[in-house]
């Protein structure tokens, strides 16, 4: 339950949740072949953390090259699942990071907050 | 049926020349091809001496676009699927062409007219109503991505249905990117 982690590839991101080290992160270019699955085995992973076993102030990282319009469905998912932890006590604050002239990500990352109702810390990367 | 000399090839590169095509695929586009298809387009982007940001728009356009075909279309169909990029006086288009079932031509047709009604606003408010309603229902249908490509390409989608026999039509869509 420590550690959970994706290599990233041409296709999926790269996933490391690392409770130890307080690492959470999803990065890199998102259309897998099965989005479902592939954000479902994240969801349930995540979904199985408690506040026991989870302290302190928790960064989450979603730092996107590319994802296609059925990721950026689970990715919602993921973030009300996000969502439902903070509210379970675990102290989770979400970092959206996107490069500075890709406006749609930094649209998307803002259309999250509204939809889920928190707070996400949009976060502009030159490139 | 006429030869295909090299006089047809001339006259065949030449009218891709005149229809200002930067890249034309003809074939079944599997999720294979998709990723073949969009390796390519990536590597495009040095000869068209574009910005970051419009590269990623034309990507983004580009995966939407081969996805619907690959996700939606007939597959194994006698008659091939195309996906082209072209450049008018600097501005970019992607196109596709595949062949649908019938049954299916209603739902689109509709889909694509109340995207087509829509302005900037109308599109993300229902990006989000249909990314909600897609979770609730566990549906993967169409209406997503097509919303995206409006949104990306900032512009109307094109779109033309011909029959091709008593089941199928050929779909064609074609969407320009404005700046």
């Amino acid at each position: 339950m420590e550690v959970f982690e994706l290599e990233g590839t041409r296709y999926t991101p790269k996933v490391v949740f690392d409770v130890k080290n307080k690492v959470f992160e999803i990065s890199g270019d998102s259309r897998p072949e099965d989005t479902h699955t592939f954000y479902q085995v994240l969801i349930d992973w995540l979904s199985k953390l408690d506040s026991a076993s989870v302290q302190g102030d928790i960064k989450f990282k979603f730092a996107f090259d590319y994802l296609n319009s059925s990721s950026s469905k689970f990715i919602f998912k993921l973030i009300k699942c996000l969502k439902d932890l903070q509210s379970s006590g675990i102290n989770f604050s979400i970092d959206w990071f996107y490069d500075e002239p890709d406006i749609d990500m930094k649209e998307l990352g803002e259309e999250y907050t509204e939809l889920a109702g928190m707070k996400i810390n949009m976060i502009s990367v030159e490139v | 049926m006429e030869e295909f000399d090299n006089q047809s090839l001339f006259n065949l590169h030449r009218s891709i020349i005149k229809e200002h095509m930067e890249f034309l695929y003809k074939g079944n586009i599997t999720v294979d091809v998709v990723n073949i298809l969009l390796e390519i387009v990536k590597n495009k982007f040095s000869e068209f001496k574009i910005d970051y940001s419009l590269q990623k728009r034309i990507y983004n356009i580009a995966v939407e676009c081969l996805e619907n075909v690959s996700d939606h279309g007939v597959f194994g169909s006698d008659i091939d699927s195309i996906f082209l990029i072209g450049k008018v006086d600097g501005v970019f288009f992607i196109g596709t062409g595949n062949i649908i079932n019938k049954n299916v031509t209603n739902s689109l047709e509709s889909s694509l007219n109340k995207i087509n009604g829509l302005d900037r606003d109308g599109l993300k408010s229902i990006y989000k109503e249909t990314m909600t309603e897609q979770l609730e229902s566990n549906s993967n249908d169409v209406g997503l991505g097509l919303i995206d490509i409006a949104l990306k390409a900032n512009n109307k989608i094109d779109y033309q249905i011909n029959s091709v026999n008593d089941d199928q039509d050929f779909f064609s869509f074609q969407v320009k990117i404005n700046l």
